[in-house]
């Protein structure tokens, strides 16, 4: 008996940590853009979900996830820059409002869009990897373990394309002070473009690895809205380090929530999100900078 | 003119004019209108006079809606008090969840809202299925008795009330955002909060007065919708409608006194009717979410006052002009 | 002086929403001069130079940069050009340090040479890996500079550089003023009168979002004659 429930605790955590992996994904852009452009992305979501459909479409064309992965990113990248040219750049200087509603209607735009290409019926994408690793005297399925590391590995990256590429430095500055970068000689509006479409990508990446957990449905990215929200608030907005702590924080909740009790997977995080906004109102990393 | 639609006779004309449009139009649509524009007139308050955006709306229209589903279902069988009783539970709920709320930045207090609909949703739908029955909702049909002087269970009677309730709402705002110092003192929030801290003004109260004031209209509607459609299930707090009425306000024109009224005419008229060429209907409010977004921050009525401002601006600049070409 | 004027301001006006706050401004600069512009709080100072820079857009009149437009140009392609504009509030990039403030300037223009920038401030050299936000405000101040000749510029734009400082500092500020003008035009803003007295050949007076007057004998300079217009 306490055998049992030691494995069950053990693949709850592995469980936790994979979707850690997903939120961590998923919000790191939803932060960055907040951190260097001031609006709230909301078409990310539709990113993630349009990933997703496009993992399914070409695993199920030539049977290759990982080639499935390499074309959802580069579709997206193709969908994103089209998005920014034509209809984000133009909210960056007004209030976060405006940037949220506008991508919300980008957004909705989306769902409808995949709601027609690839209808309503939800999609299921095999796992690439089958098998299954012990860990502790438990059985985890290789795939969950894969994810863990590609968050692990995409967490360093960014950290490593933050603080020592030109770029990156760049960026860091136009978090601080983006008028401070013009008057350098930095041509901002392709430094939030190259972001945009940054964090555009890794949101495909997040749909593309979080489809074979889940089935592929038109309302995946809003279902995982409030989620993804309850991570970059606890974290604070426009933080990496914040976005990765909080998304560690949140899947464990989710996961050993619904353990103790299902309902709790998705009140949880909420109840946790309002103990710490009351602790600390601009989140675990948020600056002072995010008190405008 | 300007004037004229800002006093009381203004309003009141206003709504006997759409009244009276019952004859051409169809009364289903025009009672959504009039309940939406209540709905929609909190959230436009919000945005306009506090610069506060609630992604959330939908869970205030919830509370409301639930406060009067459970009465009629469990308690009593008058939808008139069952109106009245809800009002007072979202007031109650809101005054607790304002304080938590609008403690935050304008950013978080966007997304913490989005946040608490979705929880607030999935309470209705799976966590208190008991007792709400899910995304079957409470049938309330069987349960609500005629009642006196305006009867809610018919067409014309729900139609008329929701007139009434409308009318009153708007003499309220009206007196809340032209002659109250409070309407005042929520729009220099809106300016610069920090200056009014230092001026020694708390801004925490004024805040939480205008959620809590905001949020239980949205109550109010959530109420009358229930007892309208004679029922409430879970989808009312569906997030997915959330900008919705931040739509509807911007496109009217936030803060504006007629704005939630005209953006939720034209709102929902262009729903219905494009959703009769076009089956997907996210594509079509994405789209004038987008369009309303770009067009600008002032939105149709906000425009058409500032239009007027400037006509008045000539013409009395015009005037002394004039005098002079006379030769007085 | 037959040179042409490296910036020439024609009728310039800007307004912010509705409130105008220049009014036809006209003035030029001179290659390798040193200008300063005096006027009280709210004269309209930082926005003339906002302007120039392309930060602000003017609601009419040119700004000619070696006879060539710069209305309607974005702001970093002005400072590609070779005029750079250093804001009054000292703000350097907090969370980077002084030598990835330079690396950016460096990305920008495409000037590596970070040797010109020490022979003005050798302290930048030890502070290299001090992040912006532990730098004092003096210290700022010189990697503001610093950065800002990078890439050469022909002129500088330099927001009330004494603004906080000591008066030692605004001492060597003087002289690396006169240094920094062998090799390109400076335009600053001056409230503290002897560091304009000091530094500047040629002063405009600013009142209420016009240009008053302009003071060329070096004496008038000298006496601070030209309060009698703020
Ligand atoms: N962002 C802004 N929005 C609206 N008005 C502004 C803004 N910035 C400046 N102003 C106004 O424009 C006028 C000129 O401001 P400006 O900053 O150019 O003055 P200044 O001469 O640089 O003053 P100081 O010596 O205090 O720096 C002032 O009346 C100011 O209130
Ligand atoms: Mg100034």
């Amino acid at each position: 008996m306490i055998q049992m429930n030691w494995q069950l605790l053990i693949s709850a955590i592995v469980l936790g940590l994979s979707m850690s992996g997903v939120y961590f994904l998923l919000t790191v852009g939803l932060s960055l853009c907040y951190g260097l452009m001031r609006i709230i992305s909301l078409d990310q979501f539709f990113y993630y979900a349009l990933g997703a459909y496009m993992v399914y479409t070409i695993n199920a064309m030539t049977g290759n996830f990982w080639l499935g992965m390499l074309g959802a990113m580069l579709s997206v990248l193709v969908v994103a820059f089209v998005v920014e040219r034509l209809i984000n750049k133009r909210v960056y200087s007004k209030p976060v409002m405006f940037s949220m509603i506008l991508t919300f209607g980008v957004n909705l735009m989306g769902v409808g869009l995949i709601k027609y290409v690839w209808g309503l019926t939800p999609k299921p994408v095999a796992s690439p990897l089958a098998g299954r690793v012990m860990i502790l005297g438990t059985g985890v399925p290789v795939y969950r373990v894969f994810v863990i590391a590609l968050a692990v590995v995409v967490y360093f990256a960014v950290q490593y394309f933050l603080n020592k590429t030109i770029l990156g430095t760049a960026i860091r500055a136009g978090i601080d002070d983006a008028e401070k970068v013009k008057a350098l000689g930095i041509n901002i509006s392709r430094l939030f473009t190259v972001t945009f479409l940054l964090s555009s990508v890794l949101s495909a990446l997040a749909g593309v690895i979080h489809a074979p957990f889940v089935m592929v449905s038109p309302e995946m990215g809003m279902t995982i809205t409030a989620f993804a929200f309850m991570v970059v608030i606890i974290g604070g907005l426009g933080s990496i380090k914040g976005t990765m702590v909080s998304a560690l924080i949140v899947g464990q909740v989710v996961s050993l929530g619904s353990l103790i009790w299902a309902p709790l997977a998705e009140m949880a995080p909420f109840l946790v999100m309002i103990i710490i906004l009351l602790l600390k109102p601009t989140g675990l990393y948020g600056s002072k900078l995010m008190y405008r | 003119m300007k004037r004229f639609f800002k006093s009381e006779t203004g309003i009141i004309i206003t709504f006997a004019l759409l009244y009276l449009l019952k004859g051409i139009l169809p009364t289903a649509f025009l009672t959504e209108v009039v309940i939406f524009s209540i709905y929609a007139m909190g959230c436009s308050f919000l945005i306009g006079r506090l610069g506060l955006t609630s992604f959330g709306q939908p869970a205030y229209l919830a509370f409301g809606a639930y406060g009067a589903g459970v009465y009629l279902y469990y308690f009593g069988h008058n939808s008139l008090v069952a109106i009245f009783v809800s009002v007072l539970f979202s007031l109650v709920l809101n005054m607790l969840v304002g304080s938590f709320m609008v403690r935050l930045n304008s950013s978080y207090f966007t997304l913490c809202n989005q946040a608490f609909c979705v929880v607030t949703f999935f309470l209705f739908q799976k966590a208190l299925v008991k007792w709400t029955f899910g995304d079957n909702g409470l049938l309330l049909i069987s349960r609500m008795d005629p009642t006196p002087i305006i009867d809610l269970t018919t067409t014309k009677g729900i139609y008329l009330f929701a007139f009434l309730m409308a009318v009153a709402v708007w003499f309220f705002y009206q007196y809340l955002m032209k002659k109250s110092v409070f309407g005042a003192t929520c729009l220099c929030v809106k300016d610069n909060e920090m200056k009014l801290r230092f001026l020694g003004y708390k801004t925490f109260n004024i805040k939480w007065l205008a959620f809590v004031i905001a949020n239980t209209t949205a109550g109010l509607a959530g109420a009358l919708y229930t007892v309208y459609f004679c029922m409430v299930n879970a989808n009312i707090a569906n997030v997915n409608t959330a900008s919705e009425a931040v739509a509807i306000s911007m496109l009217g024109g936030a803060g504006t006194l007629f704005g939630p009224l005209v953006g939720s005419f034209l709102f929902i008229g262009l729903k219905d009717i494009a959703s009769q060429f076009i089956s997907h209907w996210e594509v079509l409010v994405g789209l004038l979410l987008i369009i309303v977004m770009l067009a600008g921050e002032k939105g149709i009525v906000g425009s058409l006052e500032g239009y007027l401002e400037k006509l008045k601006e000539k013409r009395t600049l015009a005037k002394p002009a004039l005098t002079k070409e006379g030769g007085l | 002086m037959g040179m042409p004027n490296i910036v020439e301001v024609k009728n310039l006006n800007a307004a912010y929403g509705q409130s105008k706050v220049l009014f036809d401004i006209n003035l030029y600069i001179k290659p390798n001069e040193r200008v300063a512009i005096v006027g009280r709080n709210g004269a309209g100072k930082t926005t003339l130079q906002k302007c120039i820079a392309s930060l602000l857009h003017p609601t009419g009149g040119s700004v000619l940069y070696n006879g060539a437009e710069l209305v309607g140009k974005q702001p970093y392609e002005v400072a590609r050009l070779g005029l750079k504009y250093i804001d009054q509030d000292k703000h350097v990039f907090l969370d980077l340090t002084v030598r990835e403030n330079l690396e950016l300037s460096s990305y920008a223009t495409g000037d590596y040479d970070w040797d010109k920038v020490f022979k003005h401030f050798p302290k930048l050299k030890i502070l290299i890996d001090r992040k912006g936000a532990y730098l004092s405000g003096g210290e700022r101040q010189m990697l503001m500079i610093g950065r800002a000749i990078l890439g050469d510029p022909k002129v500088l734009l330099v927001d009330e550089p004494t603004e906080g400082l000591a008066p030692s500092i605004v001492d060597d500020l003087v002289t690396t003023f006169h240094e920094l003008s062998k090799d390109c035009a400076i335009m600053t803003v001056g409230q503290n009168l002897s560091f304009v007295s000091r530094v500047a050949e040629r002063v405009y007076a600013m009142k209420e979002g016009r240009l008053v007057a302009e003071i060329t004998d070096e004496a008038d300079i000298k006496n601070h004659s030209y309060c009698e217009y703020l």
